[in-house]
């Protein structure tokens, strides 16, 4: 456990799955020297397989221990290594030269055949017509508070930064050997080939250390990432996950105790067979209570009570808080100014 | 070494086996230059000697499982620029390659850094480190490293040592070469006798770090210069 935490709130009913998050950080940081099979932040659909494929039942975390709920034992449990082609899914080159510069038609394809990707499922979703549904879940390295890749680690390479919580490998200490991928149950640490051993995001620290939020979460078009220190009660992160409590951490039962938090996502009631609608949300509640723990329909309320009230005409600070008129307001990164 | 690795220690030595005997491995004076060629006839003239290698402490809890690598041929030669070391282990598919889920096969050869089998085979302790040669199967070259204790293993500055190995009829063979004299005041000294000690991954059974075949004790180096 770090002194202080930086950490990020996902509003998912902003996230549009535009991909600029994902599209910001592989340009800064996994477009070279073997990572290019690498999104150390992606978005995907869900629900669904995602990225890596079926990372959900991938093992890693921690074994549930008697302790509070979420708090997790003191023994790892087993994971498996995702595989390139059927798991990540290779860095295919794509036809560019003869789609765009050849006569005819010839469409955007990719050169080699692919088996997976990041977003593979784009938009597939669940539910028959016409109650279908499907929402974007951007995922990064939720730099846990009990990270289960740092106990992994036989050799000490990898630490969570007192100053920030930032959790890090060490790439002179790291020797390529996994147990820190298995023990992800986020799968958010891959293993480079090229160079022999592993990476991860690193929540932008130099740019953190400037006072520039990540790259993510600064280029979101969506307005949908806040980042700001979880003990700084003037910030997004303190608001949004113990004030007002509309920010859950994902699957909390690994007991990791992430730090990239989300909003869950509301929906638009399904329709009953005359075709009118039925009051009930089209996403699952208990799909959703799988992926953010049981303090997701008391999110939901609150969300929906203060929708309520804006559309009243009334205040609602969490509304303003979520809707965030000002790009910057959106970002409390200063260490001193922003102390509790 | 940690208290918690002491422990782990601890756990496992009711467990082992008595003692066996260490085999002694003879490096036969070579008038060519064998260097760091697997298949050079001059291995032909040097005595094997079969040590046994058993699975490893694990050191750590990420580590488990059981080695499959029971045996491994060993044999030395001297000539007169250094000393090669050749290790021949049965595996029947060479994993030589490093992918996202596979872990490539590799061998290394351990001495202690003062040349006294006082200093603990697994790995080194405190004040008495060990210098190991590392070969792995994806790169096909050697890496010279040191350590002192569990999860303290670190590469070396001087890269003086060479490796290569070829796999044929489901048989490993490494041999490893290094001059007489190192640059690197860690290295080991390779005079007289030395203990050495023996180390084979088998990348199909996801070996790597500590989850390896290992001696599980000192061998005995005779004829080195």
């Amino acid at each position: 456990m770090s002194s202080r935490q930086l950490a990020m709130v996902i509003d998912l009913n902003k996230c549009i799955g535009c991909q600029t998050c994902t599209l910001a950080c592989k340009s800064q940081w996994t477009d070279r020297d073997g990572r290019e099979f690498m999104y150390w932040n992606h978005v995907e659909s869900k629900p669904g397989k995602g990225y890596p494929r079926d990372w959900e039942n991938a093992g890693g975390g921690w074994e549930s221990g008697a302790g509070a709920a979420g708090s997790g034992g003191d023994k790892l449990k087993p994971g498996r290594l995702p595989r390139l082609e059927e798991d990540y899914g290779i860095p295919a080159d794509f036809n560019y030269d003869a789609a765009l510069f050849q006569e005819g038609e010839q469409p955007l394809r990719p050169m080699q055949p692919m088996q997976w990707g990041p977003n593979w499922e784009e938009d597939q979703g669940a539910g028959e017509f016409p109650n279908g549904y499907f929402f974007y879940l951007p995922r990064l390295c939720n730099h846990c508070t009990k990270p289960a890749c740092l106990a992994a680690c036989p050799r000490q390479a990898i630490s969570k930064r007192e100053e920030d919580g930032i959790v890090l490998i060490d790439p002179s200490r790291c020797r390529g050997y996994r147990y820190c991928v298995a023990a992800c149950p986020y799968k958010k640490i891959y293993f480079n080939p090229l160079a022999g051993r592993s990476e991860k995001c690193i929540f932008c620290y130099p740019r953190v250390e400037k006072g520039i939020p990540q790259a993510c979460a600064y280029q979101c078009v969506g307005r949908a990432r806040h980042v700001s220190w979880l003990d700084d009660k003037a910030g997004a992160a303190w608001r949004l996950v113990h004030e007002w409590k509309v920010a859950l951490p994902l699957h909390p039962e690994h007991g990791t105790q992430p730090n990239v938090y989300y909003v869950p996502p509301l929906s638009t009631a399904t329709f009953d067979a005359e075709g009118k609608p039925t009051g009930t949300p089209r996403i699952p509640a208990d799909y959703l209570v799988s992926l953010f723990g049981p303090g997701v329909q008391a999110a939901l309320d609150t969300l929906r009570r203060e929708i309520a009230r804006k559309e009243k005409g009334e205040a609602s600070e969490l509304m303003d808080l979520l809707i965030a008129y000002r790009h910057g307001d959106m970002f409390r990164l200063d260490r001193l100014g922003s102390q509790p | 070494m940690t208290a918690r690795h002491m422990l782990v220690l601890l756990a496992f030595l009711p467990a082992l086996a008595p003692a066996q005997e260490p085999s002694t491995i003879r490096a036969v004076r070579a008038a060519t230059s064998v260097a760091d060629d697997p298949d050079h006839p001059a291995w032909n003239s040097a005595p094997a000697s079969i040590v046994k290698l058993e699975t490893a402490f694990p050191g750590h809890p990420s580590i488990s499982g059981t080695a499959v690598t029971q045996n491994a041929e060993v044999r030395a030669l001297a000539t007169a620029a250094g000393l090669a070391i050749r290790l021949e282990w049965s595996d029947p598919a060479a994993d030589a390659e490093k992918t996202q889920h596979r872990f490539a096969d590799g061998a290394a050869v351990q001495f202690p850094r003062d040349g006294k089998a006082e200093t603990t085979p697994y790995m080194g302790g405190a004040g008495r480190h060990v210098n190991i040669w590392y070969w792995n199967a994806a790169k096909n070259a050697a890496e010279n490293l040191w350590a002192d204790g569990f999860g303290s293993l670190t590469r070396l500055p001087a890269q003086d040592v060479r490796a290569s190995g070829r796999h044929a009829d489901g048989r490993w063979r490494v041999a490893f070469f290094r001059a007489w004299r190192s640059a690197e005041p860690r290295a080991a000294g390779l005079r007289g006798n030395t203990p050495i000690a023996f180390a084979v991954w088998n990348g199909a059974n996801d070996e790597r770090d500590g989850f390896k075949a290992v001696t599980m004790n000192w061998q005995s180096l005779q004829g080195g210069r």
